[in-house]
């Protein structure tokens, strides 16, 4: 089976008791473990969440349900994956249900994103500027796609994984992540041509 | 590539978006304590644990009830001429029901 080389910071539990000890205790159902472990991960789960919420509120409880998934299915975890790799899958998988779940009704929402509020207070930032109003492109063209397709574009291209890692964490065929991300950004070509956006 | 569009143009937007952090990084105010509040939600009750064994309690009570039946039925065999359909009628009668 396989596992994506992790070349990014790796969080770590910050203590002499190694990660898999808490993982156990946690598993045995240690709340302190969890909290700690949950605080560790918070920030990779954030990240990946970010890119699927509408607004604060809304991504908080995303993460929210995520940490409770991870929980919940600690008891069925198996040693033989990376504890990261699990962490990620349940991640992915669930930002995946919240699609689905949420797909009709942001349909008809109008983008509210409170970065934009942040960062007008600093109008000197043109990169920063420059990164989110590609942000706001991109979510416009992701709104149109469905649920699977969002997933496989946020994975490979926002996310920057390769095709394996989104394969091992969406559990779809390599094959299957190709074709969906050819597809989608041929769409997502399309919607840019229609909406006028030209280089 | 398709119509007027450049191929790199969606690229260029995904390497810029990639880098942008939509809502930045989490607060750490009331983390645990609103994750221990949602912990303590998630764990099932006396209630819960009960559900979730009654399939259990179903097939184990199953067989109960009929030794239950047959022993009754055997030690009460002399004292009703008609045998098990009498018993079965003198129970009936003792239901709340108007048969």
């Amino acid at each position: 089976m396989f596992y994506f080389a992790t070349t990014r910071v790796t969080p770590t539990v910050e203590t002499e008791i190694p990660e898999s000890e808490w993982v156990a205790r946690a598993a045995r159902g240690d709340e302190d473990a969890f909290v700690r472990l949950a605080a560790s991960y918070r920030p990779r789960i954030w990240a990946t969440a970010s890119r699927f919420a509408r607004s604060l509120p809304e991504l908080e409880d995303l993460v929210q349900d995520l940490l409770i998934k991870l929980w919940r299915g600690l008891p069925g975890y198996r040693r033989d994956a990376p504890f990261e790799h699990w962490v990620m899958t349940v991640t992915v998988r669930g930002c995946y249900d919240f699609l689905r779940a949420n797909r009709r009704r942001r349909e008809s929402e109008t983008l509210v994103d409170p970065a934009d509020r942040r960062e007008d207070r600093d109008p000197g930032d043109e990169r920063a500027r420059s990164r989110r109003e590609a942000w706001e492109t991109v979510r416009l063209l992701l709104d149109r796609l469905e649920a699977k397709d969002r997933l496989v574009i946020t994975l490979l291209d926002l996310e920057e994984r390769g095709v394996r890692e989104t394969a091992a964490l969406t559990g779809w065929s390599e094959a299957n992540v190709k074709v969906r991300a050819h597809r989608a950004r041929k769409k997502m070509r399309d919607c840019l041509h229609e909406l006028g956006i030209e280089p | 590539m398709n119509r007027n569009t450049p191929p790199d143009l969606l690229g260029r937007l995904f390497a810029r978006a990639s880098r942008h952090q939509p809502f930045g990084e989490p607060s750490g105010f009331g983390f645990e304590t609103r994750l221990r509040s949602a912990l303590a939600a998630t764990a099932p009750g006396l209630a819960e644990t009960l559900a979730s064994l009654s399939w259990r309690f179903a097939a184990a009570c199953l067989p109960v009830a009929l030794a239950a039946f047959v022993f009754l039925a055997v030690s009460h065999r002399h004292s009703l001429p008609d045998g098990v359909g009498g018993l079965v009628t003198r129970w009936a009668g003792l239901l709340p029901l108007g048969i």
